[in-house]
């Protein structure tokens, strides 16, 4: 069964690109536009990795990140920041949150899916 | 007791025991008698009994009218002239004596006369000399507050209590009534109380104390700091905080101590910097940035995104390809408007920086036109007509653009006439300078473009280009034919249309009088809560005020309709730190005391109610002594509103109608009127409340030295005198 990955980013010219890039790699992927519906597609479907952005209507992506690691069912739920927001103190911050990496855009495509293949065969 | 009936005791006392003595001594007499001289005397006397009791009724009323005319002509004068003499050498030397009596003491009064005209000749001609010597004093005093109102930086000097000697026009406007949101009650100093919370205006002004202007703790650190800096000696001694002022301004405060010449510290000066627009400035170039850095990196990895997909999948479903051909194309496009806003934003940022201000086209070339005259010698030609146009100019470095263009042309071309002129269209004013000989070539122009403004010996160390650009500007030559083939250099400037007028600062202006913003005498203060009581009346701040009202019956529901307050300090008015409000009652105004006041419901109607201005009062009267004439009236007034507003006023208080009996305890009046004639105090607005409040301040200015002169220096004196007053028993 192959894995589901939940793309979290309200930008849709980020999304289309993204979504086929983990389709063509064989994930099966869900799309949220904002904080909430992530929280609501974590409950739903227990994906196995989420590609976070931070900069969300409503809740951001940090918030969202705490939420799911405050809950000890979605421990295994591996995450991945993917965000315009560079500084080192956004990176800190993230990884302290519990994101299991933070890359910064724009990245390669290669980038993306090698980290997300590494996460998933851990 | 007023004197007129002691002395009518004292006669009546007297004559009582007298016609006791007479009746006593009679009918001792009479038992003294036998029967029958008992009945002799009844038949001698009987029939003129009538008689010898109309002589009787006679010699009673003549000894009256003796006794009436010795009061009138000795004892009343008398018991004027020291009260009256007083005020001849002390409050008002123009005063004369003009008390009725008996022809010596008409005498006595004629010499004292003679006596005050030839002291107040003398004091004229010491006064004269005086005011020479302090009007060159103030003059040279009046340039200085000039110059420190019209800084930018709100200044305030503080002694070192806090208490405010200093403070200059920005000052002002940062921090004058400036309204904070506390918790608790109004009135009540402990700020823990209820989670209801009010309004509290503040006030600022000589005399009144930094700390009830900004929060205490802020001042105490950085006075604490600034002890720090002294003890160690070191060369920077200044201490910075940053705080919020009225309308949200944000200020940066330095505060510098001042020390004598021993260095012991003797009071502190905060510079106020606002820095509102710089750091909205900086805010916004950082979010510019920030904005700016984010839209690039997700355009960028969309597009990167889509090339690599596109790229590593050339075979791809062909709907999914033009999907992401259309993200590319539309990140792009996005990128393309990035770059073009920022550019723009960046250079309005730039634009505050170095000001253009609204100016008007035809102002400028009569300028062009009298510098070229005087700095090149060429006689520019007016051409009229261009309409009503208006720029945003530096109009000196716009001049300079002008007169460099100019003084190349007279250079470099073989013109004899040069002519300028102006047109207008809806995006531009043209600005020509034209002349009778060669074109300048655009190479020439492009060589403009990188020389340093300068001509003769003036000029910037800018680019001719660099001001250009500023401006908005473009320089081209132009080919009319309405020049009836004269050559011509075009200015093009951005037209200028919007009706807001900029901010220019007003000029400054050297007030006549002494601007009432400082008292350097406040550096001598005793301290800031000196035991009220023991303090000299000249030392003392107070607040003189008046109420107007619906009527003269508190109790029976008349309310109050205007409060106006004026302050002294260290014995000057500060008519500058008033309070005047008009206050809606919320009952009727009845007709008879709009005839005195002149306050009607139309007036109020629109007004804050009581319970909106008594907090300002309270803030405004906050560490004073409270004056009023006939002050129990006026305190009841605002007791009767305790109970709604929650404010209690415990200052302490004096009333000019009982210091005036106090002074002056032989007159029968003591009404404002009365004690400002007495005084020589000229009556302003009388039944206002302003009016009454600045009068009644000058009165209690005057009465000072009158007290003194009886021995009463303090406000506990003060009191104590007033408390003994035959005015003092009247209730309200």
């Amino acid at each position: 069964m192959s894995h589901q990955i939940l793309i979290v980013d309200d930008e849709p010219n980020i999304v289309v690109p993204l979504q086929f890039l983990m389709e063509q790699n064989g994930y099966s992927v869900i799309v949220a536009q904002s904080g909430e519906e992530a929280l609501e597609a974590v409950s739903k479907y227990r994906p196995a990795l989420v590609l976070l952005d931070i900069m969300l209507p409503g809740i951001d992506g940090f918030e969202v990140c705490e939420i799911v690691r405050l809950n000890p069912e979605w421990k295994d739920i591996k995450i991945i920041f993917l965000t315009a927001k560079g500084r080192n103190v956004d990176i800190a911050k993230g990884m302290v949150l519990g994101a299991d990496e933070y890359i910064t855009k724009p990245f390669s495509n290669k980038q993306i899916v090698d980290s997300v293949k590494r996460l998933l065969e851990e | 007791m007023k004197v007129k009936h002691k002395f009518g005791w004292f006669i009546a006392i007297y004559a009582g025991f007298t016609a006791l003595l007479i009746l006593v001594s009679v009918f001792l007499l009479w038992y003294q008698l036998t029967l029958h001289e008992k009945d002799l005397f009844k038949n001698v006397f009987s029939p003129y009994a009538l008689y010898i009791i109309t002589a009787v009724v006679f010699i009673i009323a003549g000894f009256g009218l003796i006794v009436e005319w010795m009061f009138r002509a000795y004892i009343a004068p008398i018991r004027k002239l020291p009260g009256e003499v007083a005020l001849v050498f002390s409050a008002n030397p123009s005063h004369r004596i003009g008390i009725e009596g008996s022809l010596d003491f008409k005498r006595l009064v004629e010499q004292i006369n003679a006596g005050a005209e030839h002291y107040e000749a003398l004091q004229k001609n010491v006064s004269q000399q005086i005011d020479t010597a302090m009007a060159e004093l103030a003059k040279e005093r009046n340039i200085l507050a000039a110059m420190m109102a019209e800084l930018p930086e709100g200044i305030l000097i503080c002694n070192r209590d806090g208490q405010i000697i200093l403070y200059n026009t920005q000052a002002k406007r940062f921090f004058n009534e400036q309204v904070v949101m506390l918790k608790g009650e109004p009135g009540n100093n402990d700020d823990g109380g209820g989670p209801s919370g009010y309004e509290e205006k503040r006030f600022l002004g000589i005399g009144r104390s930094v700390f009830g202007l900004i929060d205490r703790n802020v001042i105490q650190h950085a006075l604490d700091e600034m002890h720090v800096h002294l003890d160690r000696n070191e060369e920077n001694v200044a201490s910075s905080f940053v705080l919020t002022a009225k309308g949200n301004r944000l200020l940066r405060g330095r505060t510098v101590p001042v020390l004598t010449s021993h260095r012991e510290f003797s009071g502190f000066i905060i510079i106020f910097y606002d820095i509102t627009q710089g750091l909205r400035s900086e805010a916004r170039a950082e979010f510019l940035l920030q904005s700016f850095q984010n839209r690039i990196r997700h355009s960028t990895t969309s597009i990167k995104s889509a090339i690599g997909i596109m790229l590593e999948y050339p075979n791809m479903d062909p709907s999914r390809k033009a999907r992401l051909t259309e993200i590319i194309q539309n990140e792009s496009k996005a990128l393309g408007h990035l770059i073009q806003n920022s550019a723009e934003e960046a250079l309005l940022q730039n634009k505050k920086e170095w000001p253009l201000v609204p100016v008007l086209a035809d102002d400028l070339i009569e300028a062009f036109r009298k510098k070229a005259m005087t700095i090149l010698g060429v006689e520019l030609i007016l051409e009229k007509g261009g309409g009503d146009g208006r720029v945003r100019a530096d109009t000196y470095s716009m001049l300079l653009i002008l007169l460099f263009m100019l003084e190349r042309v007279v250079r470099t071309t073989d013109g004899e006439k040069y002519f300028c002129g102006f047109s207008t269209t809806d995006r531009f004013v043209h600005i020509d300078i034209s002349w009778e000989g060669s074109a300048v070539k655009l190479g020439q122009l492009r060589k403009w473009e990188n020389q340093e403004l300068q001509i003769e010996r003036e000029g910037l160390p800018l680019y001719f280009k660099e001001v250009l650009d500023h401006h908005e500007a473009e320089v081209w030559p132009h080919y009319n034919r309405e020049l009836g083939g004269r050559a011509c250099l075009r200015l093009y400037l951005p037209a200028f249309k919007s009706s807001t007028e900029d901010t220019n600062r007003i000029a400054a202006v050297l007030p006549e009088e002494r601007p009432e913003f400082y008292n350097f005498d406040l550096f001598n203060q005793p301290g800031q809560n000196p035991d009220l009581d023991d303090c000299l009346l000249a030392d003392l701040p107070y607040t003189v005020f008046d109420t107007e009202t619906t009527g003269l019956d508190p109790s029976g529901g008349d309310r109050i309709i205007s409060i106006a307050a004026v302050r002294i300090v260290k014995l000057r008015m500060l008519s500058e730190e008033r309070f005047d409000h008009l206050i809606n009652p919320e009952r009727d105004i009845p007709a008879e005391t709009t005839k005195i006041h002149g306050i009607n419901a139309d007036m109020v109607r629109a007004k804050p109610r009581i319970d909106r201005i008594l907090p300002m009062f309270y803030q405004f009267v906050a560490d004073t002594i409270l004056i009023a004439h006939n002050a129990a009236f006026d305190m009841r007034m605002l007791q009767i509103y305790e109970e709604q507003t929650k404010i209690k006023f415990s200052n302490p208080v004096l009333d000019t109608l009982l210091l005036s009996a106090v002074i002056h305890p032989a007159h029968d009046n003591h009404n404002i009127r009365d004690i400002a004639d007495r005084l020589g105090v000229d009556i302003i607005g009388r039944h206002t409340a302003i009016g009454d409040a600045t009068t009644t301040a000058l009165l209690f200015l005057k009465m000072i030295p009158l007290l003194g002169n009886m021995g009463i220096y303090t406000l506990k004196e003060a009191r104590e005198a007033s408390q003994k007053t035959y005015y003092a028993r009247l209730k309200f």
